[in-house]
């Protein structure tokens, strides 16, 4: 079975302070995420690491899935400073809205089929309360064709509060990919939130999840070249990027950089699954590939072919299970792998 | 060797006057001093729907590639590449116009009532970011049939790369333009304009048809500056704390008597 978690975001990976647009201006490694409004949202750090803050009505973030499906199952720690009428999630096919997760004045939940408040699925009985964290996760799951059909689940806390599903009237000929699929993810309003994952499949709810951390801490197999020095990790283990400041480059097919990394601090639970990033570029004309690799020789899985372009982008790779055991890692068998990157062309 | 090469390094900073077989919208083309790859410059455009840059060189070509340095600051459904067959003014020149959506895929459109073609799907591209684009272009005359009357249809085929991989290829649709009707009566172009908030440095333009043809073929290194795991965990020994008790009796105290909690 594929892997279902294909993304995550912990914003552990980024400078705080206000973030202007997707990427220019703000911590490049955004370009995970894309947003029109310029200085209108932030990175913020507490005593449990970092959250974003959308700071005004209207202002939205995305985030386009690396690929298009009929259902995905969503998880997110909301926060809601005031109390007000906001759209504060929604799911798309490219602008057309297909799901939607609202707050109403009286604190009360509203799922809709489409953006917030049209085709409305259900509005839950009890309220949210102002200034509090919840744990919010969302299953959305499309099918027929003319019209599409959603059905949405809601959890809050763990608890199922709300179900159902509706005719959203659009038809899936009007949608820019021509099926019936999701691929884009969107938070609205006044709102701080953190530990978001994003699950391909309808009523894959991992729970209220916590995301860590973590950095290379040694080299393994040195198959990359150092900008300074001759210690790999150091160069690609900033909190926050250094972009060309300190790097690790490499030419040549098939060479291979495979990093230790910290170690998790134990705890009673589960890994429900794992994102490596890697924010690289190339530094020529001519193209040029490379994966994600796990274990000591890089060999137990790889992520897909990434193209990199001229600037520094975030790729990242998405795992469920340890791949050799075929379930997912505990902690120690987490902390005994090693990753790192190859290149493929 | 390309038929067309321009990397803007012989330009003055600031508007882009005509030339060659560059033209530049007078008031919005811009050419901005940058470093980018090291050297040169660059062209750029500000922030106007109206501003585009075009090249023609008097010639009309039946296929062609476009291979260009490019990134852009908007993806509103925002057109950022059209083909034309003759000028504006002298019918309907547009036949070919390529999008970036909302979701940063790329959609190509075809003639000038914007019939959808195709779409990049999972393939995307990222705002503001430097892109290598390829843009394989191929126009047809289709014969179409029908009863006794054979009438001949403008077919577009489009294959788009992106840093170096192909990321769309349309295949050839027929469209609903009669090739009669089009300004040089035949299924060819002779203008590509770039425009709206989009970057471009450069560009070249050839008839070669192969994906990934440089005009200037580096040996690129991969460089990584940073790397992070974000484990996702599900802790099953997190307490409950309760902070406070409190019962709130409703009474009915129409006996006056006084109950004490």
């Amino acid at each position: 079975m594929s892997d279902v978690l294909t993304f995550a975001e912990s914003w552990t990976a980024y400078t705080t302070g206000t973030v202007n647009g997707g990427a220019s201006n703000g911590p490049i490694f955004l370009a995970r995420w894309t947003s029109t409004a310029n200085g209108q949202w932030s990175i913020i750090a507490d005593s449990i690491g970092q959250y974003a803050e959308l700071t005004a009505s209207g202002v939205s973030i995305f985030k386009t899935l690396r690929t298009h499906n009929a259902a995905y199952t969503v998880g997110f720690r909301v926060r809601i400073p005031t109390i007000a009428v906001t759209s504060l999630f929604t799911i798309y096919n490219n602008a057309q809205a297909l799901g939607a997760v609202s707050i109403n004045a009286d604190g009360t939940v509203t799922l809709s089929g489409q953006s917030a408040g049209v085709s409305v699925i259900g509005t839950t009985n009890e309220s949210i309360h102002a200034g509090k964290w919840y744990y919010f996760e969302v299953s959305i799951s499309l099918t027929g064709t003319t019209n599409i059909n959603v059905a949405m689940i809601l959890k809050i806390n763990g608890s199922q509060i709300l179900s159902g599903n509706i005719n959203t009237g659009v038809n899936n000929t009007n949608l820019t990919s021509r099926d019936t699929t999701l691929n884009r993810i969107g938070f609205a309003g006044v709102a701080h939130l953190r530990d978001i994952y994003v699950n391909i499949g309808a009523s894959q709810f991992d729970g209220d999840i916590t995301i860590r951390a973590i950095r290379p801490d040694g080299d393994l197999t040195s198959g990359w070249i150092c900008s300074t020095g001759t210690t790999e990790y150091v160069l690609v283990n900033e909190n926050f990027s250094d972009f060309d400041t300190t790097y690790v480059y490499q030419t040549a097919t098939g060479s291979q950089a495979i990093w230790s990394w910290q170690d998790l601090p134990t705890f009673s639970g589960t890994i429900k699954g794992i994102q490596i990033s890697i924010m690289a570029r190339k530094d020529d004309e001519g193209s040029k590939s490379f994966e994600i690799v796990t274990g000591t020789t890089g060999t137990e899985t790889a992520s897909p072919e990434f193209f990199v372009g001229d600037d520094y982008i975030a790729y990242f790779h998405c795992q469920d299970n340890d791949p050799a055991t075929g379930v997912p890692y505990t902690v120690s068998g987490f902390n005994a792998k090693p990753f790192g990157i190859k290149v493929i062309s | 060797m390309a038929i067309y090469y321009q990397n803007f390094e012989t330009f003055a900073v600031g508007a882009i006057p005509p030339y060659g077989s560059l033209t530049g919208n007078a008031n919005n083309a811009t050419i901005v001093a940058d470093n980018y790859l090291e050297t040169g410059s660059r062209a750029a455009q500000t922030a106007n729907n109206f501003s585009s840059l075009t090249y023609s060189d008097g010639s009309l070509y039946t296929s062609a590639t476009l291979y260009v340095a490019w990134k852009h600051s908007e993806a509103n459904n925002q057109t950022f590449l059209q083909y034309e067959n003759g000028t504006a003014g002298s019918g309907f020149p547009n036949i070919l116009t390529i999008v970036q959506e909302p979701d940063n895929s790329i959609s190509v459109k075809v003639d000038n009532n914007g019939t959808f073609a195709g779409n990049s799907g999972d393939h995307i591209t990222n705002l503001n970011i430097w892109h290598w684009l390829q843009v394989n272009t191929t126009f047809s005359a289709i014969p179409i049939v029908s009863g006794t009357t054979t009438t001949t249809k403008l077919g577009v085929a489009v294959e788009i790369g992106l840093d170096g991989t192909s990321i769309l290829n349309t295949g050839t649709t027929t469209t609903n333009r009669n090739v009669s009707s089009m300004n040089s009566g035949t299924a060819q172009f002779d203008r590509i304009v770039l425009l709206n908030n989009s970057i471009w440095d450069e560009f070249s333009f050839d008839v070669l048809q192969t994906m990934n043809t440089y005009p200037n073929p580096g040996v690129p290194a991969m460089r990584a500056t940073t790397a992070l795991i974000e484990p996702l965990e599900l802790v099953d020994s997190a307490a409950i704390r309760a902070s406070t008790g409190l019962i709130e009796l409703l009474i009915s105290n129409k006996n006056k008597r006084v109950y004490e909690m």
